[in-house]
């Protein structure tokens, strides 16, 4: 069975509607859900967030789709309330973090494994690896300022290991942009690659953002500024991948196909029943959406919507552990940096003057990501379940240091 | 109603530990001894750079510059936090009132009308507050340093009662916390209020403690019974 975006029936829309109770449902158990139900309804959050970021773009650019982007908007909006209300209470923001980044390494490695362009499944695993150390940066934080073990979290699915550190992550602006595919000749599966990623970077931005300054401690404070840059790199990253030549409405077909590949995915994974009806229900509501936004793309733009989804779609998103695949490419691509839109190994070539300057200026005082991991290792139970702790030892009167080396 | 003891005592689906997967934590160990840290030191980095951000920084804040008595600022912080306090422990009453009702009483725990009684008296100590902070030419609309950390101190107490999930026996141990950290406070109140030589408005302080010792001694009665019943529910389960 695959996905056909055109053919598959859906929910109309005069047919798709809520109310606040169904909007506000019981949340997933932070104890008893799988954690990969966890991570899709993260990445869906994400999915609906930036549908509604590229919908009042548009509006803001466009008069004629003002209207229907103001109707299909607002149906999103409800939807990304149905699924972000499902996550609990008693999941703290940096648990929430935990999985966030686990989206960031789970999707991203299936999506790199599965895309059909060399280069860009090249970037794909590029920045795997970065959010795969971002991971063991904030799992460090949890067990060192609140003695917790991420893997609660994670339930073996993903490792809790050092990848690309993140102090050598940030680079020059001009050295995160990226080639972006042809949108006459890349396949539709590259177009919703590169739209879901994106989306899950810009939302993991964001709420690092919004829930950074709410930490008290001034080594999470760092930690999070630190790593929201980071991640502001990846959008820009993941968002140059996309063709810049692609019309408003094409773009907008291509975002509500990417909204219906996502749930379909999820759908296809999904073990849990209550969970499932609920990405039925979505896709079935997405499906109404791409024929919508199909139709007004044949009626402004004069060409066949079927030269935008050009195919059935069979590679879901497989919400597996990709533990092998994220290894190897740890082993064989963690020294990579980047020079422009290229690739480049960091132990033969040089990186550009501009990152090695923003980088050193930017690490010159404090560096967060190495101070909060500095020789951290994940173990079961966390560091304090398997040593002597001792007696800590008194800094009264010891200039503190600027921070560990890399 | 729902059942009061079902969180501890039913087998479920708790998915957090890692002995379930232990082929996966056995590779995640594994992993470890190939891909080493890659900064050096150890946890003391974190405490270095709390001194250093502690020794640069000002206070979380600071009593208001009206025209009050300097000597009179400790018991009005301390005056500001119990009114803060007393009030939201008020709301967490009313939450816990709530949890009985969606859960029923159980033998040897609170009845409604003992809940409502206690909310009750919480109020009259947030009345009692602020009536004295401005018999001591305070401004009881201020948030004090002191209610501003308690309330940080408190935040999950209230987080646990108004979750739906949670059990009237849930509830109850959260409430424990606010019972200690207020009796005590009352107390040090108490403290402070006599080095002003105020002898009314102590006796007044130490009345309301006095009441506070009676809510704790409750709550450790109900929570006590509590157990008995999840102990009951437990072997019932086997």
């Amino acid at each position: 069975m695959g996905l056909d975006l055109l053919r598959d029936r859906g929910t109309s829309i005069e047919r798709q509607r809520f109310h606040w109770k169904e909007l506000v449902g019981e949340p997933i158990s932070k104890l008893d859900a799988d954690a990969l139900t966890r991570v899709r309804i993260i990445l869906m959050n994400g999915i609906e967030s930036e549908a509604n970021r590229f919908g009042h773009a548009a509006a803001r650019l466009f008069p004629a789709l003002q209207r229907p982007l103001a109707v299909i908007r607002r149906i999103e909006q409800h939807q990304q309330t149905l699924v972000n209300w499902l996550l609990p209470a008693d999941q703290t923001p940096l648990e929430t973090t935990i999985g966030y980044e686990q989206v960031a390494i789970e999707v991203t490695a299936s999506v790199a494994s599965a895309e059909p362009d060399p280069y860009m499944a090249a970037i794909f695993r590029f920045g795997l690896l970065e959010d795969f150390d971002h991971m063991y940066r904030f799992a460090a934080l949890m067990d060192r300022t609140e003695g917790k073990d991420a893997s609660a979290l994670l339930q073996g699915y993903t490792d809790i290991l050092p990848g690309r550190p993140t102090a050598v992550e940030h680079r020059h602006p001009l050295d995160d942009l990226r080639s972006p595919y042809d949108r006459r000749r890349a396949d539709l599966l590259s177009k919703l690659h590169a739209l879901t990623i994106m989306a899950g970077e810009n939302q993991t931005h964001d709420y690092y953002m919004t829930i950074g300054p709410m930490f008290a401690d001034p080594t999470a404070r760092l930690l999070y500024a630190e790593i929201a840059s980071v991640e502001e790199q990846h959008v820009t990253q993941y968002e140059s991948l996309i063709d810049p030549r692609e019309s408003a409405l094409e773009k907008w077909l291509l975002h509500e196909a990417c909204e219906a590949y996502n749930y379909w995915s999820c759908l296809e994974f999904e073990g849990d029943r209550r969970i499932r009806a609920i990405w039925e229900r979505m896709l079935d509501y997405e499906l109404g959406h791409v024929q919508a936004v199909a139709r007004l793309f044949e009626d402004h733009e004069r060409r066949d919507a079927e030269q935008v989804l050009d195919r059935v779609i069979r590679e879901p998103i497989r919400y597996v552990s990709h533990r092998d695949f994220v290894r190897d490419v740890l082993r064989a691509e963690v020294n990579l940096g980047a020079d422009g839109s290229d690739l480049i190994d960091r132990t033969r070539d040089h990186e550009p003057e501009r990152t090695r300057r923003y980088r050193a200026e930017l690490n010159a005082e404090i560096q967060p990501s190495n101070i909060v991991a500095a020789g951290w290792t994940w173990q079961p139970g966390g560091e304090l379940a398997a040593r002597d702790t001792g007696t800590r030892p008194d800094f009264n009167g010891v200039k503190p240091d600027q921070g560990a080396k890399s | 109603m729902k059942r009061q003891a079902e969180n501890s005592t039913t087998p479920g689906n708790n998915h957090t530990g890692l002995a379930p997967h232990a082929k996966e934590r056995d590779d995640m160990v594994r992993g470890t001894q190939e891909f080493a840290p890659t900064s050096s030191g150890g946890p003391d980095q974190i405490a270095r750079l709390r001194i250093a951000y502690a020794r640069a920084g000002g206070p979380h804040g600071t009593m208001s510059a009206a025209s009050v008595d300097v000597a009179r600022l400790p018991v009005l912080d301390k005056l500001g936090a119990r009114l803060q306090f007393e009030r939201t422990g008020t709301r967490l009453y009313d939450a816990l009132i709530s949890k009985l009702d969606a859960y029923g009483m159980f033998d040897g725990g609170p009845s409604r009308q003992q809940l409502l009684e206690i909310r009750d008296q919480e109020l009259g100590h947030a009345l009692l507050a602020q009536e004295l902070i401005g018999a001591l030419g305070g401004d009881p609309t201020m948030v004090t340093p002191c209610a501003s950390l308690q309330a940080t101190t408190s935040r999950g107490i209230i987080d646990v009662l108004v979750d739906p999930r949670t059990s009237l026996m849930d509830g109850l141990d959260a409430i424990l916390v606010a019972e200690l950290v207020d009796q005590d406070s009352w107390a040090a109140l108490a403290r402070s209020a006599e080095a002003l030589g105020d002898a009314g408005m102590t006796a007044k302080i130490t009345q309301a403690q006095q009441t506070e010792l009676q809510h704790l001694k409750k709550v450790r009665g109900w929570l006590e019974a509590a157990d008995r019943i999840r102990a009951r529910a437990a072997t019932e389960v086997h």
